[in-house]
């Protein structure tokens, strides 16, 4: 495995007024690594990925992919650039079918203009043959085929975030962002999601993955950045942070309750 | 193979349709009364889709439709009576003129949303109107623009209702097919993704600004093309005709029809145009049925007659994007963190 | 010199009392939009029947006289806030806001309507309600001016002591900062969010008698132009902030007075809409409180 880093951030810090949401974060993402980040409620989780794909502009600190300084870039940016991400709260397209939702995927990659719309070009069928056949095939990975022409809205909580998961690779990145992929699943569903990850980084991509589920996390995981209260307070594999005394005592010190 | 049946269903029931639609005004030749009804669904069933295009399948909410008519058809009028210029070419310049018009709006509002999209929208038309109605030379201000000539093809005066049936008949298909293609592209996944969730459609590369105000020009243009058919039809326009009313009629209309879909704003158009017809009492009442209408449909029926689910409120906001502040990260409902 | 600046003195003095008339719409407009987070559209329509009720049938028919007049047009406000909130807003109780927007349009087509079938489609005359005049140097303020700058005054300090002193008004503020909050706190929502409705209704409707008497007229479609400058005033405070919006209404006025001057009185409601949309573009986020124009 390479040790390129094809994702690093150096002193990344956020800070909504007072609230130090992520503070002077530096961390790096190995290609072809599944990394994953972690830490109790509040660590600055969601907002280190907002930050990353372009939601939340940085107060300080920079971002940088495959070696190219990209911090303050346009959320509608990422994807063309190789990052495409999942929501935590789940966020499909809800009146489109499953098919379609994939396919809204593809749109920074195809040609098809105005014209091309109206008139039916050959531009147009190809882009629509494309995004048919590669959709199908991405929802036959996600083990979504038979969901292809159902309502969003109307399919399983596990199978929405599946299909979120194979939205985000239609723009084929390099680097697939994942926000609590496993939350609210039952034991299935996560073992089925632990499979379809495994396959993804099989196929090269790297993978970063928020997750409440450690289980999850240590299986699937070949680094972990763990966070608490917006600083890293430990990086390492799944040994190294499952040994931690400063990991134990951030999720004793608020977990308790 | 059931989608086959479906598709071939459908070929046939659009062939049937058109057949009847072309064959209709051979029955009704001398029936300017008949007639004039038909122009006039046609008319609002191209205003109604081209504010479908907007609130329906990009999510914005413009009530302002007016001013883009008003646009269209005093560009007709000022083409043809000074400059001595043709439908043919009147038609796709008043859609640009729309379009055009439609970039000052929507440029700086690409960002606002529900309320202060809508009485930017409306304040936007109002403004048109005015400036219209205060004009002087150029639009002669109150007492309108007469004179335009009936609209001609090749040297043919297209001048009767029967003639201009056929125009509007033309017209309608083109709008509804051009609009039914480009949202079967990635351009109207686009717009859909947006009104669905715009967040989501950014992370997927939709750069959403920018197609909020492509969508808003697409539209409008359409609206355009409405108010130069309208100009040539009349052969006068004036700012009267242009009120924030013929907004609402027409919002009313796409709203009972069903917002975001092809078939609905045809509907909702036929309908509300055929009914103050029937009820010839009514036609004082006119706009009342118009708003009685919107609040019957929003009681009973939000999606409207054949809505794209749009308005599907549910019960009480089930549907509501749950949109969450950038670090708010809820217990995980597996539980048990394992440390 | 001295004559220029009396003149436009004059000018914004007019401007002044027509600004009081925004305030008091504007004030009420912040009243239902922003501490009921309803989005409504059919203010106008409240303001015009408040000036049909109180201008034309009080002061012009029923010869009530100024003062039983405005009691008129905020009681009949009140009452048209009542029956929107049943059409309107009661059924969908935080749904799509979009709902509310459409809901309202309808009915305001209704009432504008209605009131032309049922009423008049023509200007109605509303005679002076007084007609002296103060001289100050070469200015002239009118007394029906002094007199919707005093209403103003009287009803924002009224508003003040019901939103700080009393329970009612404390719990419509608790609702408006969190509903769900107040609620938990026993604040029956429901019906404080109708209160609130119906009280911002009542001053748009107080706000239509002072317009029906300043400029002689009442008609039943002035409704849709009170509607966009009750909104317009209420962006400048941020559309939920009672101090802010009867400072947007002032200024509304003002401006509009000195615009009419240097184009034409046919500019008028330009210069208000135009005003509305500068302000929505350039500070929204600002201007705009806490919901509405999200910038994401």
């Amino acid at each position: 495995m390479s040790e390129e880093r094809i994702l690093e951030t150096r002193e990344l810090s956020i800070h909504f007024g007072g609230l130090k949401a992520v503070d002077k974060v530096d961390m790096w993402v190995l290609r072809g690594h599944v990394h994953g980040i972690i830490g109790p409620n509040g660590a600055g989780k969601t907002t280190l990925f907002n930050a990353l794909t372009g939601f939340l502009q940085p107060t300080g600190g920079r971002i940088f992919f495959k070696g190219v300084d990209i911090t303050g870039f346009p959320s509608h940016r990422a994807a063309e650039l190789g990052l495409c991400r999942s929501f935590q709260n789940i966020k499909l397209f809800k009146t489109m079918t499953a098919i379609e939702n994939v396919r809204v995927g593809f749109h920074y990659r195809l040609r098809t203009t105005l014209l091309d719309a109206i008139f039916r070009t050959r531009r147009f069928r190809e882009d629509e043959r494309l995004t048919l056949e590669r959709g199908r095939e991405l929802l036959e990975t996600m083990r979504l085929g038979q969901y292809a022409d159902f309502k969003a809205a109307k399919l399983p909580y596990g199978t929405q975030r599946r299909l979120e998961i194979a939205r985000a690779l239609a723009s084929d990145p390099e680097l697939l962002l994942l926000d609590e992929p496993a939350a609210g699943m039952n034991p299935a569903e996560t073992a089925e999601l632990s499979a379809c990850i495994r396959r993804i980084s099989a196929g090269g991509r790297t993978i970063v993955v928020i997750e409440h589920d450690m289980r999850l996390i240590m299986e699937i995981c070949d680094r972990i950045t763990v966070l608490n209260q917006g600083l890293k307070i430990c990086e390492g594999d799944a040994e190294t942070v499952r040994h931690d005394p400063g990991v134990i005592q951030a999720y004793l010190g608020r977990s308790a309750g | 193979m059931i989608s086959r049946l479906v598709r071939q269903e459908r070929t046939v029931f659009l062939a049937l349709l058109a057949t009847a639609l072309l064959a209709f005004p051979l029955a009704f030749r001398e029936n300017n009364y008949i007639l004039r009804i038909a122009i006039n669904i046609f008319l609002y069933a191209i205003l109604c889709t081209s504010l479908n295009m907007i609130n329906g399948y990009s999510g914005q909410f413009n009530i302002g439709q007016a001013g883009f008519y008003c646009i269209g058809a005093y560009t007709a009028a000022i083409l043809s009576t000074r400059h001595g210029i043709g439908i043919w070419i009147s038609l796709p310049v008043c859609g640009l003129m729309a379009s055009v018009a439609s970039l000052l709006l929507g440029i700086p509002t690409a960002r606002l949303k529900g309320i202060f999209l809508a009485m930017s929208t409306l304040g936007f038309s109002e403004i048109i109107r005015l400036i219209v109605l205060n004009g002087g030379e150029f639009t002669r201000g109150p007492m309108g623009i007469p004179g335009i000539p009936p609209a001609s093809l090749f040297g043919w005066e297209l001048g009767t209702n029967f003639h201009m049936y056929y125009l509007a008949l033309l017209l309608t298909a083109l709008t509804v097919l051009i609009c039914a293609n480009v949202l079967d592209s990635r351009i109207g996944r686009a717009w859909i993704a947006i009104r669905e969730d715009e967040l989501a459609a950014r992370a997927m590369g939709i750069p959403t600004v920018r197609y909020k105000i492509y969508n808003l020009a697409f539209s409008t243009f359409w609206a355009g093309v409405a108010g130069c058919y309208y100009a040539f039809l009349s052969n006068f326009v004036s700012a009267d005709s242009f009120h924030l009313d013929e907004g609402f009629v027409i919002l009313g209309m796409v709203l009972v029809g069903g917002l975001g879909s092809i078939a609905g704003p045809l509907i909702g158009a036929a309908i509300l145009v055929i009914i103050p017809e029937i009820f010839r009492f009514l036609a004082e009442y006119r706009l009342i049925l118009y708003g009685v209408a919107i609040l019957i449909t929003m009681h009973l029926r939000p999606q409207g007659i054949c809505g794209g689910g749009v308005m599907d409120t549910g019960d009480a906001g089930s549907v509501r994007d749950q949109d969450e502040p950038p670090d708010s990260e809820p217990e995980p409902a597996t539980g048990g963190d394992g440390t | 010199m001295s004559d220029t600046f009396v003149y436009y003195a004059q000018l914004v003095v007019d401007g002044l009392a027509q600004g009081a008339i925004y305030a008091l719409m504007a004030i009420g407009f912040a009243v239902i939009m922003g501490s009921l987070d309803l989005v409504t559209f059919t203010y106008g329509e409240v303001v015009m029947l408040g000036a049909l009720a109180g201008g034309y049938y009080g002061v012009a028919i029923l010869k009530l006289g100024i003062w039983l007049s405005l009691l008129l047009g905020f009681a009949a406000a009140w009452l048209v806030g009542m029956f929107i909130d049943v059409v309107c807003y009661r059924r969908w109780p935080g749904g799509p806001p979009e709902v509310w927007l459409i809901t309202t349009i309808g009915i305001s087509t209704v009432l504008k309507s209605g009131s032309q079938v049922l009423f008049s489609t023509e200007q109605e005359f509303v005679p002076d309600v007084m007609d002296g005049m103060w001289e100050i140097g070469d200015l002239r303020v009118l007394h029906i001016q002094v007199l919707i700058i005093g209403v103003l005054f009287f009803l924002s300090a009224s508003l003040w002591v019901f939103l700080g002193k009393t329970r009612l008004g404390m719990q419509l503020r608790a609702v408006s900062m969190d509903k769900t909050a107040a609620a938990l706190l026993g604040v029956r929502v429901q019906r404080v969010m109708t209160i609130g409705n119906a009280i911002g209704c009542a001053l748009g409707g107080v706000a239509g008698v002072l317009l029906g008497a300043y400029y002689n007229s009442v008609f039943a479609i002035m409704g849709g132009v009170a509607g966009i400058k009750a909104f317009a005033a209420a962006v400048f405070g941020g559309l939920t902030s009672i101090p802010g919006a009867a400072l947007g209404g002032l200024l509304l006025g003002v401006l509009e007075n000195l615009g009419v001057d240097l184009f034409s009185s046919g500019w008028r409601d330009i210069i208000g809409f135009g005003v509305m949309i500068i302000v929505l573009l350039i500070k929204p986020s600002g201007l705009l409180g806490r919901k509405g124009a999200e910038k994401i």
